[in-house]
């Protein structure tokens, strides 16, 4: 029974990992670039869809359709702008670009709308239902459903459609890429938009499960790295995977010990998988496949 | 050839990358002050026994010995503090570092033991041997290719090695340029190195090599002197094979 | 021979720079001489002094061997509890705890550094944000885990009285140690070795660098001086709590001052101190938003590494005093 528990809630709380965590997948494979502005989108997405709330009542899943376009664009425009013009660099100096990009964004959110803790709070929010002998709240069903949706609609692009092979072409081998003539500038810029819009989406349906402030997203940040290094960085089956292990890692740690320490687990997770398999699970798995 | 010849021995050395057995159980033993070539097809494996022998890479199985001493495993660092250097076969200058300083940290690094002025004195020997002096004070990334192959030696043999393994450094050179790398490569044995040489530059390496492996799909198909090389049924087999898909 | 010729002939000399940092700090320190009530100098002349000895000391591993750090508040903080515990429960004068605080903070730097420091470049720099929250996380619940009174939690550790001129003076030694290790270092082998690193590890490695141990070692040293300044810290504030000494914030500062005033430089880190310590104290004062600065720290990084990767250093080389090649981390000069 514990154990069903366990895995339910560690179920619920991977959709919700796993949907911070497919932008910077993408824009890892594609660029191999980590972007570490995705919790600041994210925190973004979240307050565009607090203001939206506030102005329109517009319901934050509904918020999602004009959410993910404006992250798109700002993604597009962040490329364009700037991790373009680095390009071909040394990879600490994207990374410390998009640092700053990162700082630029909390502290503006800090002076627009300053440090107090908001919170959506729309009519369902107190709506639980029974899953499995568990008891789940309706927001976080939707997250999770959410990230589902999102996982198998990313899939579904990346092999069905060009641009979406396009992009796993480019993940693969850029230089066949441009070679073939694939227009990898401009595949780039949509990856990049494409990942931030993702990490806005994210933004938007947590809105749902958590309050924030202008540091929102910080410590999924952690998480999220955690997440992406374990699936193997590119892979966004894997990242559903190993959102699952985090959560579930996590769930155990608190129940077993101290709930302080759960935010301890994803940086031990994060330096042993680092350290003892750097391909992560996906690596893993497609070693077993060639032997 | 007497065993106490052999500076640089492998017995069954083996490499495997998941299910992909890259080098498979190859044997070789390489003679002191020999030039040494190492010949295959692409994906023969070549440039993976080359990392097992440098260190970059440790060994699934086998051993490799220097001199007796086993190598096999050691961190690259260690093996070249052994005695053995390598150069790179995609160039890896210090891009911005000048090109004193990239030999430099292999004088100060390396076996010679020297430091501060000296170690700069013997830097500035090794740029002259390898006619790069006029460009001591130029950055690495702005050297053109021919010098960047022979700023990969230069920093190599600034360590002091007993053998030297240059991976494809006449690949990608006009003939003058390739002429020129041959003949410092034979300057360097004949100052009592042992060179140990990948190339598919079949001129350079037919020219220079006392005896050559070839390999193929891992294996080693092939040792001998270069004209044995030249009519091995086997040799021919895997180069006109591989020809055969090509075209 | 010109004025630059002249600058450059002296920017190639240790000797040189060490004069300089020398002379910097006999003005600081006659400071509380000149004027015993100039508090409001002394506190500015603390300030950036102390972040002048962590920009530099990150300088070390992030600067010259290229291993970005977003967690050395770890060290700091380290540095800073050794001296307030010490101080607090033993008793010991702050002072002299400092080269157990240095230690202590070495050890913790080896303990991370070890497996940290196999990963390359953004893995490594994304592992330390790792360690850096969970060395926050750690102090923050220390007592609670081992049932001891050690750092007493978020409360945090309230701290006797210590005299602000002696700390002045303890100040401006450290600051000197730290500038004239990073000259030092950067003169010689050790450096060399850490620039290879920096430019290919790979490379490095083949041509006979001991990559691992010399990362650890610059990341040791990086931390004694972290550490040291975690000692001052504690002596003059007299009142510590992990969610400072360990924040992120503090990270993030120790990160932006090298890479603004110029990453890889000698003087670079104190450039990027000042202009902290500046904008910290005006800028803040001005417009009461204390997020103003990160605002201006963010645009600012994002055009340093757009436009002049080597920050307020290579800015002062375009005005032609000295070089371009002179200011590159170990590169130019011979």
């Amino acid at each position: 029974m514990r154990l069903i528990e366990a895995l339910v809630s560690a179920l619920m709380v991977a959709g919700l990992y796993a949907s911070a965590s497919y932008g910077l997948a993408l824009i890892y494979g594609v660029m191999k670039i980590i972007n570490l502005a995705n919790a600041g989108t994210m925190m973004l997405g979240a307050f565009t869809t607090w203001v939206l709330w506030q102005s329109f009542g517009l319901d934050p899943i509904a918020s999602v359709i004009i959410v993910a376009p404006l992250g798109f664009a700002l993604g597009a425009l962040i490329e364009v702008l700037l991790v373009r013009r680095v390009s071909g660099q040394p990879p600490i100096v994207s990374l410390l670009l998009l640092f700053g990009v990162w700082l630029v964004m909390e502290s503006a959110a800090y002076i627009i709308f300053g440090g107090d803790t908001r919170g959506v709070v729309p009519a369902y929010v107190r709506t639980t239902f029974d899953v499995g002998g568990v008891i789940v709240s309706m927001t976080r069903l939707a997250v999770f459903i959410a990230g589902v949706v999102i996982l198998v609609g990313l899939e579904l692009f990346l092999r069905r459609s060009f641009l979406g092979r396009a992009i796993r072409a480019l993940a693969q081998d850029r230089d066949a890429c441009a070679l073939v003539g694939i227009d990898t500038k401009r595949v780039g810029m949509l990856a990049f938009g494409l990942g931030t819009s993702l990490a806005a989406t994210a933004g938007a349906l947590l809105t749902l499960v958590f309050s924030f402030d202008p540091d929102f997203g910080r410590v999924l940040q952690l998480k999220s790295f955690t997440i992406i290094v374990l699936g193997g960085l590119e892979s966004i089956v894997g990242v559903a995977l190993a959102s699952f292990l985090l959560a579930l890692a996590e769930n155990l740690t608190v129940t077993l010990s101290k709930p302080a320490l759960e935010n301890l687990v994803s940086f031990v997770v994060l330096v042993v998988v680092l350290v003892v398999m750097p391909g992560g699970l996906a690596a893993l798995l497609r070693r077993r496949r060639v032997a | 050839m007497s065993a106490d010849r052999a500076i640089l021995r492998g017995t069954g050395v083996t490499r495997r990358f998941g299910g992909l057995v890259a080098v498979n159980a190859v044997d070789f033993e390489i003679n002191a002050g020999e030039i040494f070539g190492l010949i295959g097809p692409n994906g023969a494996g070549k440039t993976t026994l080359f990392r097992l022998l440098s260190g970059v890479y440790r060994p699934s199985a086998g051993s490799i010995t220097l001199s007796g001493q086993e190598i096999g495993g050691r961190a690259a660092h260690a093996v070249n503090a052994l005695g053995v250097a390598t150069t790179h076969q995609i160039v890896r200058p210090f891009a911005e570092m000048t090109v004193r300083k990239n030999v430099l940290v292999g004088v100060e690094y390396g076996r010679s033991g020297l430091r501060g002025a000296a170690a700069r004195a013997e830097a500035d020997r090794i740029l002259e041997r390898m006619q790069l002096a006029p460009h001591a004070e130029t950055l690495g990334r702005s050297l053109t290719l021919a010098r960047r192959k022979r700023l990969e030696v230069a920093r190599a043999l600034a360590t002091r090695p007993d053998v030297l393994l240059l991976d494809e450094v006449a690949a990608g050179l006009n003939p003058t340029e390739s002429a020129r790398m041959i003949e410092l490569i034979r300057e360097i044995r004949d100052a009592g190195v042992t060179v140990v040489m990948v190339e598919h530059v079949m001129k350079a390496i037919m020219s220079l090599s006392d005896r050559i492996m070839v390999m193929d799909l891992g294996r080693r198909i092939a040792l001998g002197r270069p004209a044995e090389i030249a009519n091995d049924p086997a040799v021919i087999k895997a180069y006109l094979g591989e020809r055969a898909v090509a075209s | 021979m010109t004025l630059r010729q002249r600058a450059t002939l002296l920017a190639r000399s240790s000797w040189a720079h060490v004069a300089a940092v020398l002379v910097l700090c006999a003005i600081v320190a006659v400071i509380p001489i000149v004027d015993p009530r100039s508090f409001n100098a002394q506190r500015l002349a603390f300030y950036v002094l102390w972040f002048g000895i962590l920009a530099a000391a990150w300088n070390i591993i992030g600067g010259y061997a290229g291993q970005i750090s977003f967690g050395h508040s770890a060290f700091l903080g380290m540095g800073a509890y050794t001296t307030g515990v010490l101080w607090f429960s033993a008793h010991w004068d702050p002072l002299l705890t400092m080269p157990v605080a240095a230690l202590v903070a070495a050890g913790y730097a080896v303990l991370v550094g070890a497996p940290t420091l196999r990963l390359r470049g953004p893995y490594f720099a994304i592992a330390t944000i790792g360690v850096g929250e969970a060395t926050r996380l750690l102090a923050v619940n220390v007592d609670d885990i081992l049932g001891i009174k050690l750092t007493h939690g978020v409360t945090g550790l309230t701290l006797p009285n210590y005299d602000p001129v002696v700390i002045h003076y303890a100040t401006v030694v450290v600051f000197a140690l730290t500038m004239i290790t990073t000259i030092a270092i950067r003169a010689g082998r050790f450096g060399l070795g850490l620039f290879a690193i920096n430019m290919d590890r790979d490379a490095a490695e083949t041509a006979g660098v001991p990559t691992a141990r010399l990362q650890i070692v610059a990341l040791a040293v990086s931390a004694v001086f972290c550490g040291a300044a975690g000692s001052l810290y504690a002596a003059r504030q007299q009142f510590l709590d992990p969610s400072t000494m360990f924040s992120f914030n503090i990270s993030i500062a120790i990160v932006l001052m090298p890479v603004v005033g110029g990453i890889g430089t000698i003087w670079g880190p104190l450039f990027g101190a000042i202009l902290y310590a500046y904008v910290q104290d005006e800028i803040t004062s001005l417009v009461r938003n204390p997020f103003v600065p990160t605002l201006i720290y963010g645009v600012l990084l994002v055009v340093i590494v757009m436009f002049e990767p080597l920050g307020i250093a290579g800015l002062v080389s375009r005005l032609g005093v000295v070089g371009r090649k002179l200011i590159l981390p170990r590169g130019g000069e011979t």
